[in-house]
């Protein structure tokens, strides 16, 4: 955190700067005058605006308070102690508390709260729950007190999001197999491990390394945060202008370096940015905007597509699909009818073959729609890695649509164990917040909003890429975009069972 | 938004607002088998139209369902607790308060862009130049 006192005085107020246009901005709009606001109000009002200059599009950055907020040394760090605190409770909770699901407030906490809002959140504030997130806090304060800050490995830097995603499918393969959801203690020992991950990589490598190539939720919130209508920005033609330090990256004595190793002056994703603040604290040309856009359209903004983005947005796409499964009443004659053909009731060796079907059809579907939507000009890999961007509005929608029936079929499991934690009289009986009729309509709500958004992605893909062949390119991931939210739509119309 | 609703509804039905399915049931809440047979909706499917169903052998072997002991006369009256708290009709007035609430956050956010875009127009604020070093 930076000094915010010294931040605000280092900072003087931009209209003390003349204006200068730089060769490379956009035409600006011209001021024009207002008929009901006196010259004097116009000019009094700007002397009183401490505020950046932040391009030609609205910039958050331009409402004060918010602007103080972002710059104080408050910020991130009231959310992070609340963070720290809540998930401090939580672990003590888990590895030491009632060992039954029902009854731990822990995993109530983890899993009918915190895991439904996470993508939720993702949408709404981008990656901001990872600034928040008490792991890496934690290691920041070791690394600040014994950190050996070791330059990341190149493979790591090369390699990172395949090593997410590699860790993802078998944090979820795990779950099934030893029933992490569905005991408190295995809730434990996953946050356990998550924190020795964290500290681990922190005392040895600098800045947040575990977070930028490790942590197995930096895949899912690096695809997720991509639909979210805010993302921060740099002023491009103000840093060609003005800066020649790259104070946003490397951290200044207002700040400490970006965590996730990005250069904001340069960044077009919000894939790897925490929204943290730093960069904002740090430079000193009041370079950043903080921007509301149009959700997802980011999508048809990427300029260079990345094969692990669309792979894991496949992955997703399998992972929804088994989780609602074993959720499902149709789920158990399946397993049964898969022993059936391997001749075993070891449900490990069963598991893992529909496990298995359950993540790479998603993958090969793609790959054959890329196949036919190809044209001259490109790859099936590069199809492929440039459409499975539009998949992720869906992934997202029906994650949240899943999530959903936990959130409001069983939100009232946290305060009812954390009332019997407490010694308090809870005398509801259920845990619904609502009923699944009603849970229904607003997971289908939920699940018709993703397709449309995915849909126009993939529109929107299709006419960026190939320009002259649009309908060719589009027609074969439409095909698939509709099988996928019949799939979908299909299993929320079946009975599932509650997590508490 | 999402946050605030639910927890507004959760106080809601605390201060009484359920109190249909609490005298319906009547169920015992000091007694340890009735604590354990309320964790047997962790076997339950909740049907669309509100009714339960057992989630048969795999699941009983999930450590939730093995806290009840596998009995099922121990869990029949809960069942019938959550059949009539998971059932009945659409509530049209949470799904009208959900879209509102969207609507107002979209309202919202192209508010703010269009009351900032306005102070660009009119010059009140500088769209470049260095903020001073």
């Amino acid at each position: 955190m930076s000094n915010g006192k010294r931040n605000r005085n280092r900072h003087k107020p931009v209209t003390s700067v003349p204006p200068s246009r730089s060769a490379t901005a956009e035409p600006l709009v011209e001021p024009q005058p207002r008929p009901d606001l006196r010259p004097a109000d116009d000019l009094r009002l700007a002397e009183v605006i401490p505020l950046p200059p932040s391009g030609d599009r609205p910039n958050l950055l331009h409402l004060r308070p918010l602007n103080a907020f972002l710059r104080s040394r408050w910020y991130p760090g009231v959310f992070q102690i609340a963070g720290v605190l809540v998930f401090a409770f939580v672990m003590i909770e888990t590895l030491f508390g009632p060992s039954t699901v029902h009854d731990n407030a822990g995993s109530a906490i983890v899993w009918i709260l915190w895991w439904p809002l996470l993508p939720l959140s993702y949408f709404m504030l981008a990656r901001f729950w990872c600034t928040v997130c008490p792991f890496p806090v934690v290691g920041d304060l070791l690394q600040r007190l014994a950190g050996l800050r070791l330059p990341m490995p190149a493979f790591l830097k090369k390699y990172g999001l395949w090593i997410i995603d590699a860790w993802f499918i078998g944090i979820t393969w795990a779950d099934h197999v030893f029933g992490i959801v569905e005991s408190p203690r295995g809730t434990g020992y996953l946050l356990l491990m998550i924190l020795a991950g964290v500290l681990t990589l922190s005392l040895v490598f600098e800045r947040r390394t575990f977070c930028r190539s490790v942590c197995f939720l930096g895949g899912l919130s690096g695809n997720y945060s991509m639909t979210s209508p805010l993302a921060l920005r740099a002023n491009q033609a103000n840093c060609k202008d003005k800066c020649r330090d790259l104070w946003c990256a490397k951290g200044s004595e207002r700040a400490a370096a970006c965590p996730m190793f990005e250069t904001p002056r340069t960044m077009q994703t919000n894939r790897e940015c925490n929204l943290c603040g730093n960069c904002i604290k740090s430079c000193p040309h009041g370079s950043l905007r903080l921007e509301i856009r149009k959700p997802t359209s980011e999508f048809w903004h990427i300029k260079r597509a990345r094969i692990e983005v669309a792979f894991l947005a496949m992955i997703l796409v399998g992972v929804v699909i088994i989780q609602n499964l074993t959720m499902l009443s149709v789920w158990q004659p399946l397993l049964d009818r898969v022993a059936g053909l391997t001749g075993s009731t070891n449900f490990t060796l069963n598991f893992t073959i529909v496990f298995t079907i359950a993540m790479v059809l998603p993958l090969a579907a793609l790959a054959l729609a890329s196949r036919f939507s190809r044209g001259n000009d490109e790859t099936t890999v590069q199809n492929f890695a440039r459409f499975g961007y539009a998949i992720i509005p869906l992934d997202l929608a029906a994650h949240m649509a899943h999530n959903l029936f936990h959130l409001l079929g069983e939100g009232l499991a946290v305060p009812r164990t954390l009332a019997l934690l407490f010694g308090l009289q809870w005398t509801l009986v259920g845990d619904e917040l609502l009923n699944t009729p009603t849970i229904q309509v607003l997971q289908y709500l939920m699940l018709g909003a993703g397709a449309v958004a995915t849909v126009y992605a993939a529109y929107r893909i299709a006419r960026r890429g190939g320009q002259t062949r649009t309908v060719r390119a589009l027609v074969p991931h439409l095909f698939l975009i509709c099988l996928l939210i019949a799939v979908n739509a299909y299993m929320f119309t079946l009975p599932m069972s509650h997590r508490a | 938004m999402l946050l605030a609703l639910l927890l507004a509804y959760a106080l809601s039905m605390s201060a009484g607002g359920m109190d249909h399915t609490m005298s319906d049931t009547a169920l015992p809440h000091d007694g340890a088998a009735a604590d354990l047979a309320a964790s047997s909706t962790g076997g339950q499917m909740v049907m669309p139209d509100g009714s339960t169903m057992d989630m048969g052998e795999h699941q009983a072997e999930s450590p939730a369902a093995a806290a009840i002991g596998g009995d099922p006369a121990a869990s029949a009256p809960v069942e019938g607790a959550h059949e009539m708290a998971m059932g009945g009709a659409i509530n049209w007035y949470v799904i009208g308060g959900v879209l509102a609430l969207i609507a107002a956050g979209i309202a919202l956010a192209a508010g703010l862009n269009e009351h900032l875009e306005r102070r660009m127009a009119m010059g009140m604020l500088v769209t470049e130049g260095a903020c001073g070093e």
